[in-house]
């Protein structure tokens, strides 16, 4: 890999763009769609519906009538195969008028499910599945649909995709933090100028921030980054929770800062996903912004190699990225102040420093 | 695993080159879960040699989730460099066979360390048997093995049935009986698998892998004939006494890339470019571990053995052929980029900051991790960021090296866990961690922090992914193996003479004298004298020859048993390196001390100027590091705040409105396909069904 052609990895920040999501099922779920091609989907619509498998119960029914002969439980059942039960529902046996069953001298069920087979002397009863919904999580138009999977639902919007988030979703209008941080904002009085809101924030969250959150009924949060000891509280919280440097103490790049500021007052949809290790999906913050009437945005540009030229998210170790420019791509590796040579380019930062930068650490906007 | 090593390496060759006919040019590819890795193969003068290398960031994730894309950016890279095309007209293939014009390759051959594990069910008879041996099958391939089943199982048939749906395995693999043994039992475990497949409503039931009891493959093939695909090897127990793992190793890799292929991220389309599709990465250590310690072992009877280490970004493998015997260890749960937050939790935080060479609170490395988990990618840009990386890598090794030994040296590793590892000759680093350091001085390093090895230990790094493509080849083309190894394949990085005992610091400890031949006939001598606790690297240059002779000046302190040792080497990309720190490595507990250790191994290891660690460093956590909120909130309604646990219990125990896939329980559910599939075929299922509770 050289520095004369390289991919480097893409970040969205985009003022407004055509964004494509794929929702579909988790991988140990089966199911199917629930929206054909080209229906609209608003932010919670149920996309894709599927069960998890459910665990099987065996009745021995003629052992607990005490018959003698297992076929002789056919005269007694009160169920069909196929048909659905509730739990303490009489399976077989005599009952009583007002319908309870007659102790010893009936079974019940012992949960909830579907009769799957009767015989032996035997009822097995698959137990009710859990049903698993997926949500379209942006408002759009379902433009292909995966059988047994989900949809790719379409939408434009302005984009800023962070790298970690609490697993929730949300969505609300986009305001800043107050002058004093989110912390100013706790006690007894809920602060109405906020509740319903999606704020950002340029500090990092400390645990007193997830109190506000919860504590003043806020929709989401944006904010730069947090300690990783928080991250058990943070996924408790019901409001979304969407990290756009990392973990640590790391305040919020000033270009990400910039573009929420601009877009303030808007419509946000906060799709707070916690990257897993396999097939990282980053979390993203969708902004309505208004289009005019023929005004169709394209595609972020995904498939283009680091330029001289090229805006960047130049990140560091510790969780802190930074905007810059690159001006040039050394042909050959750099050798760093830490003693590594690697392949580098040459940024130009927003504070006007200029630094080699490996080429692993480079983002670019798009 | 067909080929056969030999005892002259040039012998090799010609006998290779009269038993294997020729299939010309090779391009091999290893998706990694941060880098993709190509190797254009080719004959130069009738000979394999490796002719081209490229590299490029693996486009599994977001926003590209296809492998292909990283594909083309690597084999464009050889293109570059070769002016040789491969890629199709549309950038969607590789051009295959080769043409006339030199365009494209003949053979193509992919591996890959990507994504989850096989969740595996495995159903044998006797775990101490079949179950074992199948255990040892699955050592080459990226399998989580889920649930076992078998007849020491004290659970009912219908809690088996449950296990194996509620597992939601991606393969199940049924072994047991041995040839011409039992069929009764095998055949209840084929009953109750197949139940649960019918019952499991899923829309494509896991495959079956069958290594069981021969005579009875044509009632396997028929029991799943409508519910699955079903791949079928050797018995793994053919006979009480031995044990078949090949085949079954193979078809594992197989039932790999067929699922591999439907889980998406493009490797349906990649796969279908290779007539073998794709292969898991841990096969080929498995196989080259194999080959190289049989090779080793036909030189020299007394020869030790290879160990291959491959620390990557989510999953770590360890192969090692330790007196003719190989085994190889898959981590899922180590690795120091996606997977670094799992290794934090698996080595404990301690282990990392015993090689931090300055003061870092538990916050301070969990975010190190969480971040690099984050970013897996990223490059430390300084001297901190690189300690915290280094630390993390050692860490993670020694692990995977402490979690595997028992399989190599039950007794000593049981005795003692820092009893010196058996003798290795050969340590090969592979990933991206020990091959990406910058310095191969620094790769070397790591690999002797993390291994200790003792004695005379010659250090390669597999920059290349030279062995994952190796061992796709060796079944089907070995003399391609024999010649690439035999034309430097791999990197050398140094030859490695290791004190053990523990030679005092600053007290003279081995001295060395070096010969080396010059290009115009003449011999420089040199005599160096290494002082214990020190690490001494020469920069002997790559390829040229030196004789050495190293000696012990202490009692107690040896190489590998031996007071002096004198041979030919050759110099390596990092020279040739003694280390005197003694075995274990002495890493000192105090944190002064041990930056000043640590940071001086850095310079003697690369030549530098020492580190200084600024002394806010060692006085107290970075001023970046956590903040502690020491303000007291208050609680709610009294001006203050309640403590974080009441606040948050009711609402963690609520179930969130807005969590991607929600759950409700959901009484009215329609039958599903499957259901109604289940009832049409009733009768037959009455049948498994009255066998399996009767």
């Amino acid at each position: 890999m050289t520095s004369e052609i390289y991919f480097p990895d893409h970040r969205h920040l985009h003022g407004v763009m055509l964004i494509q999501r794929e929702r579909a099922l988790p991988d140990d779920v089966d199911g199917s769609p629930e929206r054909p091609k080209n229906a609209r989907v608003s932010f919670r619509d149920v996309v894709a519906r599927g069960v998890r498998p459910a665990p099987y119960i065996v009745v021995d029914a003629a052992r607990e009538l005490k018959l003698r002969r297992p076929e002789a439980l056919d005269r007694l059942l009160r169920v069909d195969q196929g048909q659905d039960v509730n739990r303490g529902q009489v399976l077989a046996g005599k009952v009583r008028r007002n319908g309870d069953p007659v102790r010893r001298r009936s079974v019940v069920a012992p949960r909830g499910g579907t009769v799957v087979y009767i015989g032996q002397g035997r009822i097995i009863i698959q137990e009710t599945a859990d049903s698993v919904e997926v949500e379209s999580g942006v408002n759009g138009t379902v433009i292909s649909v995966v059988p047994g999977r989900g949809v790719t639902v379409e939408t434009y919007a302005a984009a800023l995709q962070g790298v970690w988030g609490n697993g929730q979703r949300a969505i609300g209008i986009l305001k800043p933090e107050p002058d004093d941080g989110l912390e100013s904002i706790f006690g007894d009085q809920v602060d109405n100028a906020y509740r319903g809101a999606v704020v950002f924030t340029r500090r990092a969250i400390k645990a007193i921030t997830l109190r506000v959150i919860a504590d003043q009924g806020l929709v989401g949060v944006i904010a730069p980054s947090m300690e990783p000891a928080l991250i058990d509280t943070a996924r408790s919280i019901r409001a979304p929770i969407l990290l756009t440097e990392g973990f640590g103490a790391a305040r919020m790049n000033t270009t990400y800062f910039q573009f929420l500021s601009e877009n303030t007052g808007r419509q946000v949809m906060l799709d707070a996903v916690e990257p897993g290790r396999v097939n990282a999906y980053p979390p993203e913050a969708l902004i309505t912004v208004p289009l005019a009437g023929s005004e169709r945005p394209s595609s972020p540009v995904i498939h283009a190699p680091l330029r001289v030229g090229s805006t960047v998210n130049v990140i560091s170790g510790e969780g802190l990225t930074m905007t810059g420019r690159v001006t040039d791509l050394p042909k050959t590796p750099v050798l760093l102040d830490n003693g590594l040579r690697v392949a580098c380019g040459l940024v130009e930062l927003s504070t006007g420093e200029i630094r080699h930068v490996p080429l692993a650490n480079i983002e670019v906007y798009g | 695993m067909v080929f056969t090593p030999t005892d002259n390496r040039t012998g090799g060759r010609e006998s290779a080159n009269a038993a294997f006919a020729r299939s010309g040019s090779i391009l091999a590819v290893d998706f990694g879960s941060v880098y993709t890795r190509a190797v254009l193969i080719d004959l130069v003068d009738g000979i394999y040699q490796q002719v081209a290398t490229g590299e490029a960031r693996t486009t599994a994730g977001f926003p590209h989730n296809d492998v292909g894309i990283g594909l083309a950016h690597a084999a464009a890279e050889i293109t570059r460099a070769t002016r040789r095309r491969l890629l199709t007209d549309d950038n969607m293939g590789i051009i295959s066979p080769e043409t006339p014009d030199r365009k494209g390759v003949d053979i193509i051959r992919f591996t890959a360390s990507i994504g989850r594990p096989l969740r595996t069910v495995m159903m044998g008879l006797v775990p101490q048997m079949s179950i074992a041996s199948a255990a040892r099958a699955t050592a080459g391939t990226y399998v989580q093995v889920v649930e076992t089943i078998s007849l020491d199982d004290e659970r009912t048939p219908q809690q088996q049935l449950n296990a194996i749906l509620l597992s939601r395995p991606d393969l199940i693999f049924i072994v047991g009986g041995t040839e011409g043994g039992a069929r009764q039992t095998v055949l209840e475990l084929v009953t109750l698998t197949r139940l649960a497949l019918r019952f499991g409503k899923r829309s494509s039931n896991p495959p079956i892998l069958y290594a069981g009891n021969t005579d009875l493959i044509d009632e396997i093939k028929s029991a799943f004939a409508d519910v699955t695909s079903v791949f079928i090897a050797e018995n793994v127990r053919p006979i009480l006494e031995s044990e078949t793992l090949e085949s079954a190793a193979q078809e594992l890799a197989l039932a790999y890339d067929a699922v591999s292929s439907q889980r998406g991220l493009g490797f349906d389309r990649v796969g279908a470019m290779s007539d073998i599709g794709v292969l898991p990465t841990a096969q080929s250590y498995d196989v080259i571990a194999e080959y190289l310690g049989r090779s080793l072992l036909s030189q020299n009877r007394r020869a030790g053995g290879v160990l291959i280490a491959d620390l990557g970004s989510s999953v770590s493998t360890l192969s090692a052929a330790v007196y003719g015997t190989v085994s190889t260890s898959i981590r899922t749960d180590i690795g120091v980029g996606a997977s670094a937050v799992e290794t934090l939790e698996r080595v404990g935080i301690e282990a990392v900051r015993m090689w931090l060479p300055f003061l870092a609170s538990d916050d301070d490395i969990r975010a190190y991790a969480y971040n690099k988990r984050l970013r897996p990618a990223i490059v430390p840009e300084n001297h901190r960021a690189l300690y915290y990386e280094h630390a993390l890598a050692r860490a993670a090794l020694r692990k995977l090296v402490s979690d595997t030994r028992p399989a190599w040296t039950r007794e000593t590793a049981l005795d003692n866990p820092n009893a010196p590892l058996p003798q290795f000759q050969q340590i090969i680093g592979a990933g991206s961690t020990l091959t990406r350091t910058g310095q191969p001085a620094l790769s070397a390093m790591l690999m002797l922090d993390a291994f200790q090895p003792s004695g005379v230990t010659a250090l390669y790094l597999d920059e290349s992914a030279l062995i994952p493509a190796l061992g796709t080849l060796a079944p089907t083309n070995p003399e391609a193996v024999v010649q690439v190894l035999d034309a430097a394949g791999l990197n050398l990085l140094a030859a490695c003479f290791s004190v053990d005992g523990a030679p005092r610091p600053g007290r003279a400890a081995v001295k060395v004298t070096l010969t080396i031949r010059k290009d115009d006939g003449t011999r420089q001598t040199e005599q160096h004298t290494i002082n214990g606790g020190e690490f001494w690297a020469y920069p002997l240059d790559a390829g040229v020859s030196a004789t050495i002779s190293v000696r012990t000046l202490r009692r107690g302190a040896t190489l590998g048993g031996r007071r002096s040792i004198r041979m030919e080497i050759n110099g390596g990309r990092a020279g040739v390196i003694v280390d005197a720190r003694g075995r274990p490595i002495p890493v000192p507990l105090a944190m002064r001390a041990r930056a000043a250790a640590i940071t001086a191994w850095y310079a003697q290891a690369t030549g530098q100027p020492i580190h200084e660690i600024p002394e806010d460093w060692l006085t107290e956590a970075k001023a970046d590091a956590a903040p502690v909120v020491k303000q007291k909130p208050p609680k709610i309604g009294t001006g203050e705040l309640p403590e974080l646990g009441d606040l948050f219990q009711p609402e963690a125990e609520a179930a969130p409105a807005g969590r991607r896939g929600r759950r409700k329980k959901d009484k009215a559910a329609a039958p599903t396909p499957a259901e109604t599939q289940a009832q049409q075929t009733a009768q037959e299922e009455d049948d498994d069904l009255r066998n399996l509770f009767s």
